[in-house]
């Protein structure tokens, strides 16, 4: 098992420094120039020569006066000691930039994540117990409905009808503007204002989910060893839970750890909708404006997290099944 | 198990009607409570129902909403100058020695500020503005603010060891001794060629000059050059001090990156994120990094603006809304203002919320314009009449009602409605400038004045049988083809791609758009790509109160993109904008005049078609009273003199 995992790990490694050349060399060919967009473009009208003065010393702090080589082999070497750079957006280390939003992002995913399991998984198994049923049928239209819409028009019907129309959450933000809240009522107003997105998100998420637990559940009940259970007299909760449902775990256990991998991710239209601190608000900027070091930290810290995503999940599987084997 | 199940369902219905209750109570938190200091200020304009109010002192919180995000940087622009950001800046830091004036439209000198302030002419062709503080100007803390405090702007603002942590230190470029203070030799790590910055002089507790270089006078805003605010130098270098021994201004004691980036960059405490030690109307309460959300209360030593003017409202929360949503937050209570909305998706809808009655609003129009930017050394667009063509074949008035709603107007130079030169000169440009309305025989009519009257084989241009006209260009034939160069998701872009095409191709001009991010565009814009090979692209300028296009437009190759960026070399138009700028500042008249010419000129060259100046709108909560912006008088200055009713 350790040695499984070592091997794994130089793995990782291989590919992280790989996928970190092929990114770099990616960012490097985009066309546009991150120390101009440091740069008041209005100082350019204005005073040439303090433009000029002004780009250099942009160029300079990005490390844009040296080799590519130089510079990537400077990237790199901070990144490896935690120094993850400058944004040229914001103006700060990319670590103080991402902190917040990271945080935001987990909280809000997490409880999605919560969310959506504890909704789905019962779900999905019912249904796959009522296969066909009207429960079945019902559940299956409205699947189909969630997954055809877009989660930006769910934000928006639901904006409509829950915070304008019934004005019980907010239309955006993640507090209430000039409030001097303190304690559970701070926490009141901060998970208030989270509320509507998470509906949002919980809401986008339900299709896809119960139709693969379901679809997972149908499987396992066709397999002989549940016929073989049933003739034995168990009973059928025990069938369902303890021997059906287990073995429905492994595809589960591999959306879950995606999804888990995900958390981190944020999403750029539940955030851009609702004007949530998140990362993907922080990734869609810096993209726009060729933040590249922010862009290209943040891409190599989703390429660890889907390397160790990939690396749980093999793992997982052991726990869940005891008949596979690592090799 | 189902009973289980059913009580945990019902508790958590239970939780989640409780946690959707919208609090009633919800503040405004502390509106009404704050009764900062004593308003001595000049409360013109309001009426005499508040004077009881003003007279308690600043009251009642508002909420400012902007589709633009706070990033929290609020010590200068020298890391960057994000919209949001700046207008804290505008609030919380004050003081300067030159303001904006609304009475006059342009920059004067602040007399709440400055005691007195000599220009001197110098004989070798520099200038010297000396300048005398009031000696009870204080910090937000009390703390005095002396001259020690603005010399120490200047001087930190051009430093090396500051250009080390990633800020513009080239604010200051223009005074004697810039270069030798801000430049250190190429071989060293620390220090720079001198420490004294030879053109800035500490003259005693409150007074203190700066020398303008020579080659940068005569020039008509000259006073704007001697703006300088001040900066605690007690907060940011703590054990340094400003020190001038005769042949210059200079710091001494510990000033160096290391201490700077404590007291400045970190992101608790540091200057940069949290300054607590200001001078403006309002301070900083509290930045919230995680909801983006800044509190600014009103100074209660703040000495008032030109005019004397105070704050009336205690408190202003700055917070970013949608622009999809904006109106509804509005209406909702949940901002106060929407201080300058434009476009038909933003005005319409407010519009109906101000039937309603549930807000207000104010109107005004922008000083700038949405415009087709022609890059005048490539192709076709390098000829007068194909961008005059060019202009002929686009409906500008109908393009302006499309994209605004009806809320914009046009334009016939590089000004903006709202510029005092226009006022005067309104009635002659009405007169004597070309509209470029549309017409597509007069737009035919200068292609073939200009030559476009040859087909790809070199033959006769037929119209009906051929399709796009050529010209013998160097020896060669140029096809008129137009490529344009646009933004991605841009309702201009997209009007653009509907209304030009067929005029253009009608008369034997071919059009082809190419939609980029900004960024790419800009790259364009710039000439940063191997080969620049668009013919028009499609963004939007403003103007300040400082309108000096010399650069701008200005012939020589060092200027084409970085500030020429029409890549215009029309010697006329570059003289005019030369004279604008070298006007005497006291002769008005003159420069109203040039201006006229300079503006002549641009119209018949036309570097660019004006598409539309905005009438912009601000949307408003019943609430706030006395509140009237322009497009100069913006937010800053004029919550200053609005107040809150509740």
């Amino acid at each position: 098992m350790s040695k499984y995992i070592i091997k794994r790990l130089i793995y990782v490694a291989f590919v992280f420094f790989i996928l970190s050349i092929i990114l770099f060399g990616m960012y490097k060919l985009v066309p546009g120039d991150p120390a101009k967009m440091m740069v008041d473009q209005e100082l350019a009208a204005k005073d040439p020569a303090k433009f000029e003065q002004a780009y250099q010393n942009a160029r300079k702090t990005l490390g844009f006066d040296k080799p590519v080589y130089v510079q990537y082999c400077k990237w790199m070497g901070k990144m490896l000691t935690g120094n993850f750079g400058y944004s040229s957006i914001y103006r700060k280390d990319v670590a103080e930039v991402v902190k917040l939003p990271l945080l935001n992002t987990a909280k809000l995913n997490i409880l999605n994540l919560i969310l959506v399991f504890a909704i789905t998984i019962p779900l999905g198994i019912t249904t796959a117990i009522k296969r066909y049923s009207v429960y079945d049928n019902t559940v299956q239209v409205l699947t189909v409905i969630g997954i055809s819409l877009p989660s930006f028009i769910i934000a928006l019907v639901c904006i409509y009808f829950f915070a304008i129309k019934t004005p019980i959450f907010f239309i955006s933000g993640m507090a209430t503007a000039g409030a001097d809240f303190h304690g559970i009522r701070l926490f009141w107003d901060k998970l208030h204002h989270m509320l509507l997105p998470l509906l949002v998100m919980t809401l986008f998420s339900l299709a896809s989910i119960t139709r693969y637990v379901r679809g997972a559940m149908i499987d396992v009940l066709r397999m002989d060893f549940i016929r073989t259970a049933r003739a034995k007299g168990l009973r059928e909760k025990v069938v369902i839970y303890s021997h059906a449902f287990r073995n429905a775990l492994i595809p589960v256990v591999t959306i879950f750890t995606w999804w888990f991998v995900g958390i981190f991710g944020g999403s750029i239209i539940i955030e851009q909708i609702f004007l949530y601190n998140g990362m993907g608000q922080i990734m869609i900027q810096s993209l726009r404006n060729q933040d590249f070091a922010l862009c290209l930290t943040m891409n190599m810290f989703y390429i660890i997290l889907a390397l160790a995503g990939n690396l749980i999940m093999d793992l997982s599987y052991l726990l869940v099944d005891p008949r596979v084997k690592l090799s | 198990m189902k009973k289980i199940l059913a009580c945990i369902l019902v508790l958590t219905l239970l939780l989640s009607i409780t946690a959707c209750q919208k609090d009633e109570e919800t503040p405004p938190v502390n509106s009404g409570e704050s009764k900062v200091g004593e308003n001595e200020g000049n409360n013109e304009g309001n009426n005499e129902d508040n004077d009881e109010d003003v007279n308690k002192g600043p009251s009642g919180s508002i909420t400012l909403g902007s589709t633009t995000e706070l990033s929290g940087d609020f010590f200068t622009s020298m890391w960057g100058n994000n919209a949001q950001d700046a207008l804290v800046k505008d609030l919380i830091h004050g003081y300067g020695t030159i303001g904006f004036q609304r009475e006059t439209a342009a920059y004067g000198v602040d007399t709440t500020v400055v005691k007195d302030l000599k220009a001197i002419k110098n004989n070798d062709g520099t200038k010297t503005f000396e300048i005398e503080i009031n000696n009870d100007l204080t910090y937000c803390d009390g703390t005095q603010i002396k001259a020690k405090d603005y010399v120490f702007s200047i001087l930190f603002m051009s430093h090396p060891e500051v250009a080390d942590m990633g800020a513009d230190t080239s604010n200051y470029i223009d005074f004697v001794g810039y270069d030798e203070f801000n430049e250190r030799p190429e071989d060293s790590e620390e220090g720079q060629v001198s420490e004294v910055f030879t053109g800035v002089r500490l003259l005693g507790d409150y007074k203190f000059s700066v020398v303008v270089k020579a080659e940068k006078l005569p020039y008509f805003y000259d006073e704007v050059l001697a703006s300088v605010s001040p900066t605690p130098i007690k907060v940011l270098a703590p054990n340094a001090d400003v020190k001038d021994e005769g042949d210059g201004a200079k710091i001494t004691g510990e000033f160096t990156t290391e201490i700077l980036e404590k007291t400045i960059s970190d992101t608790d405490t540091g200057y940069r994120y949290n300054p607590k030690v200001t001078c403006g109307p309002y301070m900083l309460d509290k930045m919230d990094q995680t909801t983006k959300i800044a509190i600014l209360k009103a100074n209660p030593n703040y000495k008032g603006d030109y005019n004397g003017q105070k704050p009336q409202i205690a408190q202003i929360v700055i917070k970013k809304v949608n622009a999809a949503t904006q109106i509804d937050e509005l209406v909702a209570g949940d901002v106060d203002i929407l201080s300058k909305v434009g476009g038909k998706d933003g005005i319409l809808p407010g519009l109906d919320a101000v039937d309603n009655g549930s807000i207000q609003c104010a109107t005004f129009p922008r000083c700038g314009y949405g415009k087709i930017t022609f890059i005048c050394d490539i192709g076709p667009t390098q000829f007068i009449k194909v961008r005059q063509a060019i202009a002929h074949c686009l409906d500008v008035p109908e393009f302006a009602r499309q994209y605004s709603g009806g809320y914009a107007s046009t334009v016939n130079g590089a000004y903006g409605v709202a510029q005092w030169m226009y006022k005067d000169n309104a009635a002659k440009i009405g007169k004597e400038f070309n509209k470029y309305a549309l017409n597509i025989a007069k737009a035919e009519e200068l292609l073939i004045e200009d030559g476009w009257t040859l087909n790809e084989k070199g033959n006769e241009f037929v119209k009906g049988t051929d399709t796009i006209r050529h010209k013998m260009v160097d020896g060669e034939l140029m096809p008129l083809l137009i490529k344009h160069l646009a933004t991605t998701n841009n309702p201009v872009s997209d009007l653009l791609s509907t209304m030009l095409p067929a005029n253009m191709e009608s008369i034997g001009m071919s059009y082809e758009q190419t939609a980029v991010e900004f960024p790419v565009l800009l790259d364009n814009l710039y000439g940063d790509v191997p080969e620049r090979i668009y013919n028009m692209m499609n963004l939007a300028t403003g103007f300040s109160p400082v309108y000096d296009p010399f650069y701008s437009y200005n012939t020589e190759d060092r200027y084409m993109g970085i500030s020429n960026c029409n890549y215009i070399r029309d010697d006329e138009l570059m003289s005019c904008a030369k004279k604008m700028r070298e006007t005497e500042p006291s002769d008005k008249e003159g420069y109203s005049e040039k201006w006229y010419n300079f503006q002549k000129r641009w119209n018949e060259v036309l570097p660019d078609v004006p598409l539309y100046s905005d009438e912009y709108h601000a949307f408003f909560s019943k609430k706030l009273k006395n509140y009237d912006a322009d497009s100069f008088w913006t937010f800053r200055y004029a919550i200053l003199y609005a107040n809150v009713e509740e």
